[in-house]
């Protein structure tokens, strides 16, 4: 073997060979300036959004974190009230779609007959296919007229007299309206994902449960979940990223509302929701300003969440070892 | 085969005294994947605390022979069963299918360690089963004992399973095995994955461990069975083409295929 491969570029034409060094380092050069290119346009943007907002950033300083208030004639912003509503609406998604969007692929993969798993998963597919533009009008024009005469009117009634949370006005439009929407945009990313981290999980490990004489429920919850779990883990962050950013599906049913939210039902903004929604109402410089100075922080938190998120996998593949 | 069978008729007249000798008897087994016949009419009786060895050519159906003793072909679709198979004179088919699998434990080709720490790996079936939590880690430790697997083990118990080596995995899931007190162990190549080292301890245990329970074993190695059985069945394109003591199989074999084969003729 070993003479084989020793033999085997003396036998080739001395040009031929020239000519694959050559081509060789003409794609070392490509990948290398098509790797920069990436890494300029993150600079760039970062570097733009940094400039937009150093007005802003001059003017509040980190107080524009902790400070409510949004008063664009006297110039007086602050942005904790987008920053908690992005981490809340990001949150009740994310527990929904999470939860809902795990049991989906287990169901597809562990319990549906094989001829159904495929079209089960491409209608699955489908919903990631629709713009979330649509998804703001089914959110706008169907789902926020039902929220408001049934189910809010319900929990107002029923749930307000007993908890603050719930004790509020059945808008319709609201944090409750964006966190639906938000997650089922959410569901058939986690589905997918997750889905093909589970169909990877080994037969002989599957089996090896069931040799066991364990029920399917303890095969699945036990040994196939945690099997996958990083893969899992990572559509969860995935679909964390697109919760934090979602833009236009969570501006039109939001409701819009400059001050922290006190009941599920209240209307708000989330950082990207308030940029979309004000931006072409901006009417002086530090409007402007402030607004970017939103875009900067919501690209700060989405970095330092991937990151985060990025180093919880890899401890937790580090301590057991099982790539999915 | 058929003159082991008549042999049983001649000196055993009730069915009682044959599941005393026998725990394990099969009768007529055909086995379909969909419109594929993968088994012909196989018949075999298993000798209690005996090692009975399956070998053959790559597809020959001995796995998808022993798949079927613990009923695991029922997990993959379209796979269809006819025949008798009795686990000390009563057939699988009416057993419960968790109760028939702890009775019946398997191990598997790949090694196939949970995502869990290694105290895990034993545990977990257990807890499941509902075995009083005090008594769990004393199984946990006899089972690995067992496996001759304790004594690399008993300082890191609950580190991850995969930190282990591929032949310490396979012991691990022989102990996980073992912990549920099988009285049939069925083993579907368990050193195919493992070097010399890791094949040796495995078959040494193997001869231990039949004194507590009775070992069927699939290996395309002819050398292992001759090693560690004390009878063999020879499978070709689905057939059970011999069944015999392991001496007679390997020294004076009656069929012309049998003899082509551990000859290495074909195969």
């Amino acid at each position: 073997m070993a003479t084989m491969v020793a033999e085997a570029p003396l036998t080739r034409p001395r040009e031929k060979k020239a000519r694959a060094g050559r081509g060789d380092r003409i794609y070392h050069i490509l990948i290398k300036a098509i790797v920069g290119m990436v890494l300029a346009i993150f600079a760039g943007v970062f570097t733009v959004v940094v400039i937009g907002a150093w007005p802003a950033v001059k003017r509040f300083g980190l107080g524009f974190l902790i400070h409510t208030g949004w008063d664009p004639v006297h110039l007086v912003f602050g942005a904790l009230p987008f920053i908690v509503g992005t981490i809340l609406v990001a949150l009740g998604a994310m527990i929904l779609a999470a939860g809902i969007g795990l049991m989906t692929a287990v169901c597809i993969t562990e319990l549906l007959p094989r001829w159904l798993q495929a079209p089960v998963t491409y209608l699955i597919e489908l919903l990631a296919f629709i713009p979330s533009v649509v998804y703001g009008l089914f959110g706008l024009l169907v789902l926020a007229p039902f929220l408001q005469d049934t189910v809010e009117v319900w929990i107002m009634e029923h749930l307000g007299p007993h908890f603050e949370v719930f004790n509020g006005a059945p808008y319709g439009v609201g944090y409750m309206s964006a966190i639906l929407i938000l997650a089922i945009m959410l569901l058939p990313l986690i589905v997918t994902l997750s889905r093909e981290a589970l169909v990877l999980v080994p037969r002989d490990v599957r089996e090896g449960g069931y040799a066991l004489g364990l029920q399917k429920w303890d095969v699945v919850w036990g040994i196939i979940v945690p099997y996958a779990r990083n893969g899992i883990l990572g559509s969860l962050v995935l679909a964390l990223g697109r919760a934090l950013g979602e833009t236009i599906a969570v501006a039109m049913t939001i409701g819009g509302g400059y001050s922290l939210p006190k009941t599920v039902m209240d209307q708000g903004y989330t950082l990207a929701s308030v940029i979309a929604n004000e931006f072409n109402e901006v009417s002086s410089d530090m409007y402007l300003s402030a607004l970017i100075y939103c875009g900067l922080i919501l690209l700060v938190i989405t970095v330092v969440v991937n990151i985060l998120a990025y180093f919880l996998i890899r401890r937790l593949s580090g301590a057991h070892g099982f790539k999915a | 085969m058929e003159v082991r069978d008549t042999d049983i008729l001649k000196s055993d007249q009730s069915a009682a005294s044959v599941d005393q000798a026998y725990k394990l008897r099969v009768k007529d087994l055909n086995f379909y994947y969909g419109a594929f016949q993968a088994l012909h009419g196989i018949s075999i009786n298993a000798e209690k605390n005996r090692v009975t060895a399956f070998i053959g050519p790559s597809g020959c159906g001995k796995s998808t022979f022993l798949r079927t003793l613990n009923r695991m072909h029922e997990e993959t679709p379209g796979a269809r069963v006819d025949g008798e198979v009795l686990l000390d004179g009563e057939s699988i088919f009416d057993r419960d299918i968790s109760e028939l699998r702890r009775s019946v434990g398997m191990v598997f080709q790949r090694s196939t360690p949970f995502p869990k720490s290694i105290f895990e790996n034993i545990a977990y079936g257990l807890r499941i089963r509902g075995v009083d939590r005090s008594s769990i880690s004393d199984l946990v430790e006899q089972s690995l004992k067992r496996a001759n697997l304790w004594e690399e083990v008993k300082h890191k118990l609950n580190k991850s399973a995969s930190s282990l080596s591929g032949g310490q995995q396979q012991r691990l899931c022989i102990a996980r095995a073992l912990a549920v007190n099988p009285e049939l162990l069925l083993l579907d190549e368990p050193c195919s994955a493992l070097d010399p080292i890791g094949t040796s301890k495995i078959e040494d245990l193997l001869l231990e461990i039949k004194e507590t329970c009775t070992i069927l074993i699939v290996t395309h190695n002819m050398q292992q069975a001759a090693r560690v059985s004390d009878y063999t069945g020879f499978f070709l394109s689905g057939k059970l083409i011999e069944f015999n003591d392991t001496k007679s199989m390997f020294e004076t074999p009656s069929s012309k295929l049998t003899e082509d084969y551990i000859t290495g003729r074909f195969g």
